[in-house]
């Protein structure tokens, strides 16, 4: 292939669709509004605004590029954010010994994760609800009587560290997210170990055929997701100077659109961290410019859950074209992994973008 | 002696589907294994390939006794095993394929140059020609070619015994073709190849020896100069041979 039909072909909508999507939105609010929208206090806002998102987005990516959902993520933020407050208001460890131990808690989530998914074998989707579940439970028990822990560490040098601090108005969360995303990217693409993760995710009848330890990769994937999602919890604590229970519950579905969405991009049509990003804020300009226009508050919801549909559809139009030209007679081997063990039926991704 | 078994059983339950197989493989030979359907091939196979472990009896490899557990052993010693459908990631492309589990590395990163190189060195080198480019997807690749990137992936491992489970079933004439002529220079490398077969016409133009189950028991070994296609038949589906001996 020519470089310049490569760089054709990654420059196509069906390479990066978020990203003419984004343009457009952009350019469809700065006519709307051209006197609030195009600014830089939108761009601050929607990334600060967002970058809690991202991080529970990225959060939940790396269990699914091996091919597990983790829906445990709302109850790991709710439960290692109020863990955390509930630690500064009762204990007197240090910021240092309070963030370890709330990573601890989300690496032990991601160890009941494995339990359910790896060990038990229950289909990853209904096993993580499961935790999700009693992780937000607990997040209640927890916090006890009271509707929301704010000790005054969340706004100390702790908040200041997770939430507060900032560089040309640029929240520390936003670099978090970059840096994530820098780090996962490279580790995803261009590591031994990264590739392993996709090949089981991917197939892993072929992964396991290959000697690649299936159980073990996945279950680290998932151990590392849980501890990505404390992170995200003390974030939120820190943000919002409290933690209350349920509080990450909102951060679910948006974190699952944002990693599917930024699945449709680029060439390979597999969960990429760049691309899973890159939906967050894609979505998050839209919702932005919608309540800037003033639209009423149940419109982002549904700009959200059509952009869902309408990218994924897109994508599918434009890989099932180039899949039926390509599409060789027999297709047994996606069958048989989709019969094996924890993976094949959780992936909706494996029918949707391959 | 480059692998042997000695009285391998292997039992799910109540099934017998192995019992006291004694099997030897030879480098630069290929074993023709054959059999009716439900006969144990695929147990067979997968004894060795460490998917299962044997219910009883003993594994040599090179005259020295092992056990293998997982299919990492199994690549550790130098076995290969290329399954119809469960060889390849369809979403990975050729030279991630063929590279999966042994990638090169370069300042600890994945080395793709050297590795494209590489890729296409071996499948040169095999004269696997129809492959348009190494980078596409193998989800785009016919059954042949995604034969060919299975073996290539194995001689490029420096595999000794390469197992294949009916490569060439679902194949067209020039693509079973190109396989067999494929098994042929695996074996003139000095590799051992271990072929299931349900097609005698691919037994008889590739094979150098051949070995009968029949319901989980091997009744018949030896060189296949001393056996024709009907002899064979016969044996497959009564286990015996009625007329002469071997
Ligand atoms: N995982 C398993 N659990 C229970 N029984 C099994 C299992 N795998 C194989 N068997 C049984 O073992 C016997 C041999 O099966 P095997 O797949 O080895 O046959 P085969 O020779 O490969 O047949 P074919 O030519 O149809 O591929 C059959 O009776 C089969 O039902
Ligand atoms: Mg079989």
């Amino acid at each position: 292939m020519t470089r310049l039909a490569t760089l054709r072909r990654s420059l196509s909508p069906g390479s990066i669709g978020i990203i003419y999507v984004w343009a457009l939105l952009i350019v469809f609010f700065s006519v709307w509004k051209p006197d609030l929208f195009p600014t830089m206090s939108t761009v601050r806002s929607v990334l600060n605004l967002n970058a809690l998102a991202g991080l529970a987005a990225l959060a939940i990516l790396v269990p699914m590029v091996s091919g597990a959902i983790d829906a445990s993520i709302g109850g790991n933020i709710s439960l290692s954010g109020v863990c955390c407050a509930w630690l500064f208001q009762n204990t007197h460890l240090s910021v240092l010994a309070v963030v370890l131990i709330t990573l601890g808690i989300g690496a032990t989530i991601g160890l009941v994760n494995v339990l359910v998914v790896v060990v038990l074998k229950i289909p990853s989707i209904i096993g993580t609800l499961a935790t999700w579940l009693i992780c937000d439970s607990l997040s209640s028990a927890v916090a006890g009587q009271q509707s929301s822990l704010s000790p005054p560490q969340l706004s100390g040098s702790f908040g200041n560290d997770f939430a507060i601090a900032s560089w040309q108005n640029f929240t520390i969360p936003v670099l978090f997210v970059l840096v994530l995303a820098a780090v996962m990217g490279l580790w995803l693409t261009q590591t031994p170990s990264g590739r392993y993760t996709h090949a089981v995710g991917l197939n892993p009848a072929v992964a396991r055929n290959t000697g690649i330890r299936v159980s073990l990769i996945q279950s680290c994937a998932l151990v590392v997701g849980g501890i990505l999602g404390a992170f995200a919890g003390m974030v939120l604590a820190a943000q919002y100077a409290s933690a209350s229970p349920g509080s990450g519950d909102a951060y679910l579905l948006p974190a699952f659109a944002a990693v599917f969405l930024g699945a449709t991009q680029f060439r390979l049509k597999r969960f990429t961290a760049w691309g899973t990003v890159l939906a967050v804020f894609m979505l998050a300009t839209g919702e932005y410019g919608l309540a800037l226009a003033g639209a009423a508050s149940w419109i982002p919801n549904v700009f959200q859950g059509l952009a869902l549909i309408i990218a994924i559809g897109l994508s599918r139009q434009v890989f099932s074209r180039t899949a039926r030209v390509t599409k060789r007679p027999q297709q047994a081997g996606s069958a048989v992994s989709a019969g094996d063990g924890p993976h094949g039926t959780d992936v909706p991704a494996g029918a949707t973008l391959q | 002696m480059l692998l042997s078994l000695r009285g391998v059983s292997k039992s799910f339950g109540a099934v017998h589907a192995l019992q006291d197989v004694d099997l030897d493989v030879l480098a630069g030979k290929v074993t023709a294994l054959v059999g009716d359907n439900g006969a144990g091939k695929s147990t067979l196979v997968k004894t060795v390939a460490g998917t299962w472990q044997p219910t009883s009896g003993e594994i040599f490899w090179k005259d020295q006794r092992t056990s293998i557990r997982t299919p990492r052993d199994a690549d550790a010693l130098g076995i290969a095993t290329v399954y119809q459908d469960l060889a390849l990631c369809d979403n990975l492309d050729i030279v991630q394929n063929m590279f999966l589990g042994h990638e090169r590395l370069r300042f600890r990163l994945l080395d793709e140059n050297a590795m494209e190189r590489a890729a296409r060195g071996t499948l040169a080198e095999l004269s696997v020609t129809t492959v348009r480019s190494v980078r596409q997807l193998v989800a785009s690749l016919s059954g042949g070619q995604r034969q060919s990137v299975a073996v290539a992936r194995a001689v490029m491992r420096d595999a000794q015994l390469v197992i294949m489970d009916e490569p060439t079933a679902a194949l067209g004439v020039s693509q079973t073709a190109q396989v067999l002529a494929l098994i042929r220079t695996l074996a003139d490398r000095g590799i051992g190849v271990l072929l299931i077969s349900h097609n005698l016409n691919d037994v008889f133009s590739v094979a150098d020896r051949i070995a009968v189950l029949y319901l989980g028991r091997l009744v018949h070994s030896g060189d296949v100069a001393g056996y024709t296609p009907q002899r064979v038949v016969e044996i497959i589906t009564t286990g015996t041979l009625a007329t002469a001996a071997t």
